[in-house]
């Protein structure tokens, strides 16, 4: 399985450690669905945390932490990707399968615009995929 | 039942990645004083709802400990109701089409799986109905308002 994703998100691409270990189910979902494209919303409650829905569930509460900047978290209730883009108070330990390791930077120029104007097109691919940057 | 769930997912591909234009439309479904922004909260807050029951139900319907005819009496009528709300008032046909047809299939749901299932489907069409209605909320513009308006 891919221990590592390539994240684009409006004119950026960032790399993604997958946690094969601590979350092999919730990476294993992950992976099977790539490419996954969404549209970014901010949350409400959580500053700093983007999301965009996937179509089907993944039940098993793994590696439940309290979110820090750059984890990848899934949201089993809304059926959400979520992605902690810098400091942040989470509203509690959420299954988190991943952490962005390369271009925090980036994706946090991208992701801090959508609060004001939600709809960032993201992607989640393979390292092997062709390199594109999505619309913002 | 396979053939409903079939539907369902297809429907939910078709609005997947496109916008519907029924979502569309709503910012233009005026409300009280000729304004739109309490119909565009008041929808995804009725859909919110409905959502969250929807996983508790899968999620007690998977647990299994339950049997099915109590499950349907206590769903059954709770999404008719909100098929009835979300075409009615938002007039989100094609969505509340989706409920309708979820609703009568899980009438006649054989088993607690098929029920789970169902529930899981609509849920997720649901899901991305109501995050696209979350997209035209100006959540930043409603921050400031208020943040201005003081205590």
């Amino acid at each position: 399985m891919e221990k590592e994703i390539r994240i684009v998100i409006g004119g950026e691409e960032c790399r993604a450690e997958l946690l094969v270990e601590e979350a092999p189910h919730i990476c294993a979902a992950i992976v099977a669905a790539l490419p996954l494209n969404g549209v970014l919303s901010h949350a409400k409650l959580v500053d700093r945390e983007v999301f965009f829905p996937i179509p089907f569930f993944i039940d098993e509460q793994e590696n439940l932490k309290t979110s820090e900047k750059g984890d990848l978290a899934f949201w089993n209730g809304r059926q959400s990707v979520c992605i902690f883009f810098d400091d942040m108070v989470p509203l509690g330990a959420t299954p988190t399968f991943g952490r962005i390791t390369a271009n925090l930077e980036g994706f946090q120029r991208e992701a801090a615009k959508v609060w004001e104007a939600p709809g960032t097109k993201i992607t989640f691919d393979r390292l092997s995929a062709s390199a594109g940057r999505a619309e913002p | 039942m396979s053939e409903i769930l079939q539907q369902i997912r297809t429907a939910r591909e078709e609005i997947w990645d496109e916008e519907p234009l029924e979502v569309k439309q709503l910012s233009s479904r005026k409300a009280a004083r000729g304004q739109a922004a309490t119909t565009m909260l008041y929808a995804t807050t009725k859909l919110a709802t409905l959502i969250t029951f929807l996983n508790h139900m899968r999620g007690v319907a998977r647990d299994g400990d339950v049997d099915l005819a109590t499950m349907k009496a206590v769903t059954v009528p709770y999404v008719r109701f909100h098929a009835g709300v979300i075409g009615g008032f938002y007039q989100l046909a094609e969505t509340a089409r989706i409920v309708r047809l979820a609703e009568g299939a899980l009438e006649e749901a054989g088993s607690l799986d098929e029920f789970a299932s169902l529930v899981g489907e609509l849920s997720i069409y649901l899901n991305r109905i109501d995050y696209w209605i979350d997209l035209h909320i100006p959540w930043a513009a409603f921050g400031r308002v208020f943040e201005e308006l003081g205590p």
